[in-house]
């Protein structure tokens, strides 16, 4: 018997935390457990409100905790943003296809990140952390608008320990340790092998197109630079046709692609 | 199972089925009404209005928050090859066919019986033959019935189709019969080729269109267009929708909701961002997605030359016109 693919399984805020001026973490808990691995994606209902695709940020693996981080940026992220521990939404998934983990693994890594993008990012950063020895050198540039919005400031000290991180804000204050300017600024500053390094990089359109156009200079080639891919995922899984990006299904052919494969479709980095 | 049902019978067979599940078939209006008492039918009068889409993927239903989605059973008679062609090569295999299968639409497919008609008068709007079909096309019917002086030949295409002509008195087919069926058929295909010669597959419209993404061109062609979404909606192969929510008085459900491509706000992200902002892009996209990723998806187009939305555009946009002038 096939399953409705369109039931949620019902979960419960447990935790609200404010990351930014706009980003909040919610850490809910679902009534079964669910299976992501990282760069998967869920749909969260915000009951009244509508349904939004959201990459979860926590660690994965079979579970019925998750953290989803979510910047207010519409009509249901408003609402979401209203909700208090107790509260229920429903979460249906996982979707899409995550990070290829196989290709990450005994090389150079260097991860860019810009704005909500740390969100999946930050579940990578966990799965890394989980299986260190692998990941021999994780590189990290993460740029943010202004200090304030830096996501998951409290967790870059103990990333610091382990992995080369540089930060930029494209506006700075006197409290900024980072650089001012956009993300791509970075890439002067770091030293790569990039006949062989494998880039990942997740973040705002605009800043996926530049970070990615400028590792092509370094030498990375495109099936070398990996992508996430954020467009309209309604169903989440091939049914709906919202998410199509040339001949791609964002939902279940993505949202994890390499450069190579979408770079010059039409659109995509609009 | 084959046979002529004379024509003086028809109306006693068509009450036998009523009896048994609902049967709806094209009224006067047009559309698809439910048969009863005094009921005047009209096989002929094409295109079907609405056709069978809303049978089988309603405009708007339930798809979770509940146990069971689709109503009863349902016969629908005077259903048409390029509405049976999208229903099979596109509906049921976008929804049925891939992973993971949608149940909600199973349960509606399932609902149905489906009779279908030739085409003996193809309406000047009908382009069935160049997108692959044929206005006489049976394929996925349970049951087909052909026009003939006295009645209708039937023929049973499943046991759904053979079980409905159980027990229905079947006369001879004549060698006039089928040589004036063989006629009628030819007729209709030269018809329908008359209005639109293109071949979808030889002709590669998707390529054409892939070359010919220039704004100049779409632009031009989508001046008229008010973005109503009407071609969309009328259209036996689009399947796009949203998910929302309804309420059944009792408790708050998902809702499934056809969507357009044509609307302004289909491909929207949060934040704002669209990947086509200009109405020509968004016009663009209806053909590049039917006749390019459909064709590469379901290798028929996401067109099956039915006409609707030439008959339904208040622009008065006219899908061969902009095709047509690919090849200029």
């Amino acid at each position: 018997m096939n399953k409705n693919p369109y039931s949620p399984i019902k979960a419960q805020i447990k935790e609200v935390i404010d990351e930014t001026p706009n980003i909040k973490t919610f850490v809910i808990e679902l009534e079964e457990e669910m299976e992501f691995s990282t760069g998967q994606f869920v749909q969260l209902t915000v009951p009244g409100a509508g349904e939004c695709p959201f990459t979860p940020s926590s660690k994965t693996g079979k579970t019925a905790l998750m953290d989803i981080t979510v910047m207010k940026a519409g009509a249901a992220t408003a609402v979401l943003h209203e909700k208090k521990p107790s509260d229920i939404v429903y979460v249906r998934g996982p979707y899409g296809n995550g990070f290829p983990l196989d290709r990450l693994r005994d090389r150079e890594l260097l991860i860019v990140g810009g704005g909500c993008g740390m969100a999946p990012l930050r579940s990578l950063l966990h799965e890394i952390l989980s299986d260190r020895n692998r990941y021999p050198r994780v590189i990290m540039l993460y740029g943010c608008k202004t200090p304030r919005d830096m996501l998951y400031g409290d967790s870059f000290g103990e990333w610091g320990e382990e992995f080369e991180i540089h930060k930029a804000a494209d506006k700075a204050d006197s409290s900024w340790d980072g650089k001012q300017g956009v993300v791509t600024e970075l890439f002067k500053d770091i030293k790569v092998d990039a006949a062989k390094c494998v880039a990942v990089v997740v973040g705002p359109p605009v800043m996926m197109k530049f970070a990615s156009l400028e590792l092509s200079k370094m030498g990375v080639s495109d099936d070398r630079i990996i992508v996430s891919l954020e467009k309209n995922m309604t169903c989440g899984f091939g049914k709906c046709r919202h998410c199509l990006v040339g001949p791609y299904y964002v939902c279940k052919d993505g949202p994890v692609f390499e450069y190579g494969q979408v770079k010059d479709l039409p659109d995509v980095w609009d | 199972m084959k046979g002529k049902i004379k024509r003086d019978k028809f109306d006693s067979i068509l009450k036998k089925w009523a009896a048994e599940k609902p049967l709806f078939l094209p009224g006067e209006s047009g559309l698809l009404e439910e048969y009863g008492d005094d009921f005047k039918y009209d096989l002929e009068k094409v295109p079907v209005w609405g056709g069978i889409k809303e049978f089988v993927f309603p405009s708007r239903n339930a798809v979770a928050g509940k146990e069971k989605f689709a109503p009863g059973p349902v016969i629908l008679l005077g259903v048409r090859g390029c509405d049976l062609n999208a229903l099979k090569g596109i509906f049921d295999s976008i929804m049925i066919e891939q992973e993971p299968v949608d149940t909600v639409y199973k349960s509606f497919r399932d609902r149905v019986t489906l009779i279908s008609v030739d085409c003996n008068s193809p309406a000047e709007t009908c382009f069935c033959v160049s997108t692959g079909g044929s206005p006489y096309g049976a394929s996925g019917s349970d049951l087909h019935l052909s026009a003939v002086k006295d009645g209708y030949i039937a023929e049973a295409l499943s046991e759904e189709g053979k079980r409905l002509l159980g027990g229905v008195e079947l006369d001879e087919i004549s060698a006039s019969d089928e040589r004036k069926y063989s006629d009628r058929k030819d007729a209709a295909v030269k018809m329908v080729k008359s209005n639109f010669s293109l071949d979808s597959q030889k002709d590669l419209i998707g390529e054409k269109i892939k070359n010919n993404l220039n704004k100049s061109y779409w632009d031009e062609k989508a001046k008229t267009c008010m973005q109503c979404g009407g071609c969309n909606f009328s259209c036996p192969s689009c399947y796009c929708n949203v998910l929302n929510e309804m309420s059944d008085s009792r408790k708050v459900l998902k809702a499934l909701q056809w969507d357009s491509c044509q609307l302004s706000g289909y491909a929207r992200v949060a934040g704002g961002a669209t990947p086509r902002p200009h109405l020509w892009q968004g016009f663009r996209h209806r053909y590049y997605c039917k006749f390019s990723l459909m064709q590469g998806e379901f290798d028929m187009p996401g067109c099956t030359g039915c006409g609707r939305c030439i008959k339904t555009c208040p622009g008065e946009i006219d899908m061969r016109d902009t095709i047509k002038g690919l090849y200029e």
